[in-house]
């Protein structure tokens, strides 16, 4: 029977839909936005079916079988009643619950333990983990452990799981969108406007997210990762953070070298010795001009350490050497002039 | 049979300003005959349908595998970019009004549009907004913002490369911005002054009516979105703040006013493919369309709500009042709802002939119903926060106006195309035509959905090779060379059918609206006389007349 053979057609289809197609939700507002959907599949579903069987088996039903004129029948009074109020009642439904799921995702928290600053920006994020201090030498500006991605590296943040985390969105530029596949959750991060929400994470592990605002050239390429571990884990991980935050450029052997690439520095650390001159050696691998330019002070509204005369940006492949100057111990900002809001870090002296 | 109304065709022709002895070409670029006008809206509009199906089989190309196949990201950006941009404002939008200007006077026993002047310059803007915006490919590349071009992206913040392509997008989106509302103007104008006697609000053929509906909508909606479109253009080049915050602007300012206009428009690209769908229905069932009024006030509803739904495009972006425009969307389904059970009711008991025509009416019902329940999930927005910006609406958009308006234009064009040109199109071809683009429409858009509930975010040019993500971005690589290739047997079908010397009968389908009452294709002054109008049928009026009592307000006019 064709009939029978494409409503099995229809209904397998569907089953495809509810089964594979799913991620598991991994936070108590996934978990309520899951079951939301749940319920809103299995009404859509059985509405699908119904309604796409009527029109196939009408159809099928009436196909032309003689020359004879079928009734002229021109409506049903009664029938249009009951198909507006029988949707009608369906759609208030499914809104009420809507509603109510609604605020439990947008419940705040009255104290929560960790809140999340991030910050999108032309083409990744920063993650700073407010109110917890990094441990500088004295005299220093006291800053907030953040974690800055680049396109060649992207941030990984670590969570803690089982407690209500403060997340606040905004972006530096133009508007972001902050994702994260398993949590079935992303709000906007808008330049000029902070959006704030709680997540709690119930399961450990690592979770993919990425910017879902197309944002220009490297849209794609803003990638992160939300590590969830237990709270001893993320104690201990945030001990270890600070300190290497503190100290120049950890894990790397070569921190007086830079690379660019797919409009991207290769790092964000550069780390020299105080009180004597040395040079940066930077390395343009792309047809792209870049420089790096290097500032007295935490940004670049510091004066800069070199003449622009002896930092223009160049076309690619080609390597140059930056002389820089005695400086004091300490931390010093750096930019491409090129492309300042997506390549830049910070010079560390010490 | 009274005749009402009687012109020579020479007077006609004077009317138009045609002289007799001119050259073929001269006579199509001066027309303002609404009927050589609608083709040309027609041809035109099914050009650039051409142009962006091509950009779209490179979009899937390019996403056939993870990493960089043919395009790097700044390529596939401008592609994905041009291709909705030229799909809505070039095709869509511009395709469904070129039926309205072919068929809207002929099935209202109007002479012409009211101001055939104002027709042709409409027109006019189209093609010229189609260089204009394809110029940029010369001019130092085309705009790459999206076809939202959200603010402030949109403003050249960290975009390289677009300088002038974003400025060439808005102008020729004022160019049809403008077209739109000249063209909604004439449409409301003719409707409302021009009916012949007896042809009463509510004897107007349904494909009318949509047309109404959705000129009001362009007339309301279309200034904000220009306006719109000036404030983009002096913030990009006179020093403008509307919105960027940099400068002291709002960004989410643009997401209103652009969905306060980009919303209703999704009806403008829908309601017409609705009332072809009506119109086609009942002539291939024999039958009435089932509760022609509750479809008026559907019609008008959806209009109407359309209005106050704008801000379900933006429940992520923290700034808007989810319940209000939950609910307000959640109705929409309402209104929807009852076009689907009346147009299954007029099914019912009828006699259907499976013609191509009737095929994608009935290919609409079932892929439109399935674009109208995936946008209910995005009306909570709870699971909007898990689905809006995947797959998901991308599947969830092309099953509204790829599944919806462009079967029904489809339907239109298999239906009326005898009028055109008073020959059939083959039916074999065009049966060849329909089953490969539903299968590769399916193949192509169904899975998206599946996509969308995996987290694959829209518009990335490179993915990660997460579990089946490639084996889906390939399916529907597969599925978009299919839909390519189903265009090839309509355009064979087109060109054989055009140079076939024999002509069908004048009216094929047996039709029951006035456009059928004429010669195929009409003269120039459309009507030599004109039929007794007591119903929305007139013609089956003419064809039952005495086997039938026919009774304007009855619910049921005995049938034998």
């Amino acid at each position: 029977m064709r009939r029978a053979r494409l409503i099995g057609i229809v209904l397998v289809a569907v089953l495809v839909l509810a089964g594979c197609g799913s991620l598991t939700p991994v936070t108590e507002q996934g978990r309520d936005i899951h079951d939301l959907y749940n319920i809103l599949f299995v009404v859509a579903a059985v509405i699908f079916v119904l309604v796409e069987a009527a029109i196939v088996f009408a159809v099928f039903r009436y196909r032309r079988r003689s020359d004879m004129l079928p009734p002229q029948f021109h409506g049903n009074n009664l029938l249009e009643v009951v198909w507006t109020v029988v949707p009608l009642l369906i759609v208030a439904t499914l809104f009420v619950l809507t509603w109510g799921v609604l605020a439990k995702v947008d419940a705040k928290a009255d104290n929560p333990r960790v809140t999340m600053n991030i910050v999108g920006f032309q083409w990744q994020w920063q993650f700073t983990y407010q109110g917890e201090r990094v441990p500088l030498p004295a005299g220093q500006k006291p800053q907030d452990l953040t974690i800055k991605g680049t396109i060649a590296k992207p941030p990984v943040m670590y969570l803690p799981v089982g407690e209500p985390i403060r997340f606040t969105t905004e972006a530096q530029d133009v508007i972001h969108s902050f994702y994260v596949r398993e949590f079935l959750f992303k709000r906007d991060a808008f330049p000029g406007h902070l959006n704030t929400f709680d997540i709690t994470i119930t399961k450990p592990g690592d979770f993919g997210g990425q910017c879902t605002e197309y944002c220009g050239l490297a849209h794609q390429a803003m990638r992160f990762t939300v590590r969830a571990v237990s709270r001893p884990q993320f104690d201990a991980w945030l001990v270890k953070a600070k300190k290497e935050a503190a100290s120049g450029c950890p894990a790397d052997p070569n921190p007086r070298r830079i690379a660019a690439k797919d409009i991207a520095f290769n790092k964000d650390c550069l780390a020299g010795p105080a009180d004597r001159p040395f040079g940066i050696v930077f390395d343009n691998q792309e047809p792209v001009p870049h420089n790096v330019v290097f500032f007295r002070g935490a940004d670049a509204a510091a004066p800069p350490i070199l003449p622009d005369s002896e930092t223009p940006p160049f076309p690619g492949p080609k390597t140059t050497t930056y002389k820089l100057p005695a400086l004091k111990s300490g931390s010093y900002f750096f930019h491409c002039q090129v492309h300042p809001a997506g390549m830049q870090g910070k010079l560390v002296v010490q | 049979m009274a005749i009402t109304q009687e012109r020579s065709e020479a007077a006609a022709d004077a009317a138009h300003g045609i002289s007799p002895r001119r050259h073929p070409i001269a006579v199509w670029l001066t027309t303002t005959d609404h009927k050589k006008i609608g083709i040309m809206y027609l041809v035109n509009s099914y050009l650039w349908f051409g142009v962006a199906g091509l950009l779209a089989v490179f979009i899937r190309a390019e996403l056939a595998q993870p990493g960089t196949q043919y395009f790097g990201e700044e390529r596939y950006n401008q592609l994905f970019t041009m291709h909705g941009t030229t799909m809505i404002f070039l095709f869509v939008i511009p395709m469904l009004a070129g039926f309205g200007n072919y068929i809207v006077p002929l099935q209202i026993g109007a002479l012409d549009m009211a101001f055939p002047r104002v027709n042709a310059l409409s027109f006019w803007m189209l093609p010229l907004a189609g260089l204009v915006l394809y110029s940029s490919y010369l001019l130092g590349g085309p705009a790459d913002a999206g076809w939202t071009q959200y603010a402030p992206l949109s403003e050249g913040v960290g975009t390289p490369g677009n300088a002038i392509g974003i400025d060439l997008w808005i102008v020729a989106l004022l160019l049809v911005g403008t077209a739109s509302i000249l063209g909604a103007v004439n449409f409301i104008t003719t409707i409302f002054n021009m009916r012949a006697p007896g042809m009463t609000m509510f004897r107007m053929p349904l494909f009318t009516w949509t047309m109404l509906v959705t000129s009001l909508l362009v007339l309301l909606a279309t200034p904000v979105f220009t306006s719109a479109l000036v404030m983009l253009l002096i913030d990009r080049n006179l020093g403008g703040s509307f919105f960027n915050p940099a400068n002291g602007g709002i960004a989410v300012l643009w997401q209103n006013v652009f969905w306060f206009y980009s919303h209703p428009a999704v009806y403008v690209m829908v309601l017409p493919g609705m009332g072809i769908i009506s119109d086609v229905l009942p002539v291939f069932s024999r039958k009435p369309l089932f509760g022609y009024k509750a479809f008026v006030f559907a019609t008008a509803g959806i209009g109407a709500l359309g209005f106050s739904v704008w801000a379900h495009h933006m429940f992520v972006t923290g700034q808007v009042l989810l319940p209000f425009f939950s609910i307000m969307t959640f109705l929409i389904a309402v209104p929807t709802g009852v076009k689907f059970f009346n147009w299954i009711a007029t099914l019912v008991k009828g006699q259907i002939t499976f013609s191509t025509a009737m095929l994608f009416a009935i290919g609409f019902l079932t892929m439109f119903l399935i674009g109208g329940i995936d946008g209910v999930f995005l009306a909570s927005p709870p699971v909007d926060f898990a689905l809006t910006e995947t797959y998901w609406v991308v599947a969830h958009i092309h099953y509204v106006l790829f599944g919806g308006s462009v079967f029904a234009v489809y339907a239109g064009f298999y239906y009326w195309f005898p009028k055109f040109s008073g020959r059939k199109l083959n039916e074999g071809l065009g049966k060849l035509h329909f089953w490969l683009q539903f299968i590769g429409f399916n193949l192509t858009f169904f899975s998206m959905h599946i996509l969308g509930l995996l987290g694959m975010p829209r518009r990335i040019q490179d993915y990660p090779a997460l579990p089946d993500w490639v084996g889906l971005n390939q399916l529907q690589t597969v599925g978009a060379l299919i839909i390519a290739l189903s265009t090839a047997p309509f355009l064979a079908n087109v060109v054989m059918t055009l140079r076939r010397k024999d002509r069908d009968p004048e009216d094929p389908w047996e039709g029951n609206t006035l456009e059928w009452y004429t010669t195929s294709p009409p003269p120039a002054h459309n009507f030599d006389s004109l039929p007794e109008i007591h119903s929305e049928r007139p013609l089956f009026d003419l064809r039952h007349a005495d086997e039938l009592t026919v009774h304007p307000d009855a619910t049921t006019t005995g049938a034998r």
